[in-house]
């Protein structure tokens, strides 16, 4: 017989896992990189977690991604360290960049998908930027939409540090996207 | 400095909010492996069952009877002594005693030292 409990936990992970893809992907620049990243998480959240009660994943989710991004980029500091020589992901993408920006004329509205995607890429670079801790309380606070109380949890920090990473993430995107958004 | 979310902030985080949800679909590929990362994920939750050390035991106990079959089996590595097909028919046919053929290794040691004495 199946564990209901296990019907709550895919559920909950189908509903998170996208945006926890794309969380991943704006820290590692690279797909496969942040679908490994998100199974890590995934993996872990059901090890340690899944006989919990349901409304205690999101934080512990979002908090054992956040933890899974650092160790992807702490890895990823000692082998470029290492392998100095071989391009980097970023590097990679700016030589696709030049591409991006060329519309398709066949879309009837072309112009706006190109504005949108363009705000896009500006607006992830503004993220990528980010200190970690403005990052990610703009991550679960913004784009997830957790409680302040639970974005705490996730961050392992107090509601008033919340308030105040957010705030600061909040006026440094502003900033840095003056002029692209609308 | 205030560090609350003024109605303009909230504006501001509502657009970002919204343009950063309309590019979380994916391709099917990507769905796909999402998918089985997901299925990975509850299995990983199941708690181990009692009975799984069994599976092992299993294992070693059906080694251990085949083993033990195998050994019944296969003639071992020292064949009992055979008789030639000659040795059989004599034993047969003559009318000697059946100790004689008992002893038949000693008589034959003994008429080679008799030859060659």
């Amino acid at each position: 017989m199946v564990n209901p409990n296990f019907c709550n936990l895919d559920a909950f992970l189908a509903g998170v896992e996208r945006r926890a893809l794309r969380i991943a992907e704006i820290a590692t620049r690279d797909r496969d990189e942040a679908l490994d990243v998100v199974q890590d998480a995934m993996l872990q959240l059901a090890r340690s977690y899944g006989q919990r009660p349901a409304e205690e994943w999101p934080p512990l989710f979002y908090r054992i991604l956040e933890n899974k991004i650092r160790d992807w980029q702490r890895r990823r500091a000692v082998t470029q360290r290492l392998f100095f020589w071989r391009p980097r992901a970023e590097d990679e993408d700016a030589e696709k960049d030049g591409f991006e920006g060329i519309a398709d004329p066949g879309q009837p509205d072309a112009q706006d998908v190109l504005q949108r995607e363009q705000a896009l890429r500006k607006l992830e670079s503004a993220l990528a930027r980010l200190p970690r801790r403005q990052r990610e309380a703009f991550e679960l606070r913004i784009w997830q939409g957790l409680s302040v109380e639970e974005t705490a949890q996730a961050m392992g920090c107090s509601t008033g540090s919340v308030k105040t990473h957010l705030f600061r993430a909040l006026a440094t995107l502003k900033d840095d996207l003056q002029g692209v958004w609308p | 400095m205030n560090q609350q979310e003024g109605p303009d902030q909230d504006d501001f985080a509502q657009s970002l909010r919204k343009l950063l949800r309309s590019s979380e679909s994916v391709d099917r590929r990507t769905a796909r492996r999402l998918a089985q990362a997901r299925a990975r994920a509850i299995v990983a939750a199941q708690p181990a069952s009692t009975f799984h050390w069994l599976v092992p035991a299993g294992a070693v106990a059906a080694a251990i009877a085949m083993v033990l079959s195998l050994r019944h089996a296969v003639p071992t590595s020292q064949p009992a002594p055979e008789l030639q097909a000659a040795d059989a028919l004599d034993l047969l046919t003559d009318d000697k005693d059946p100790q004689f053929y008992r002893d038949l290794e000693f008589y034959k040691w003994l008429e080679k030292h008799q030859r060659h004495a």
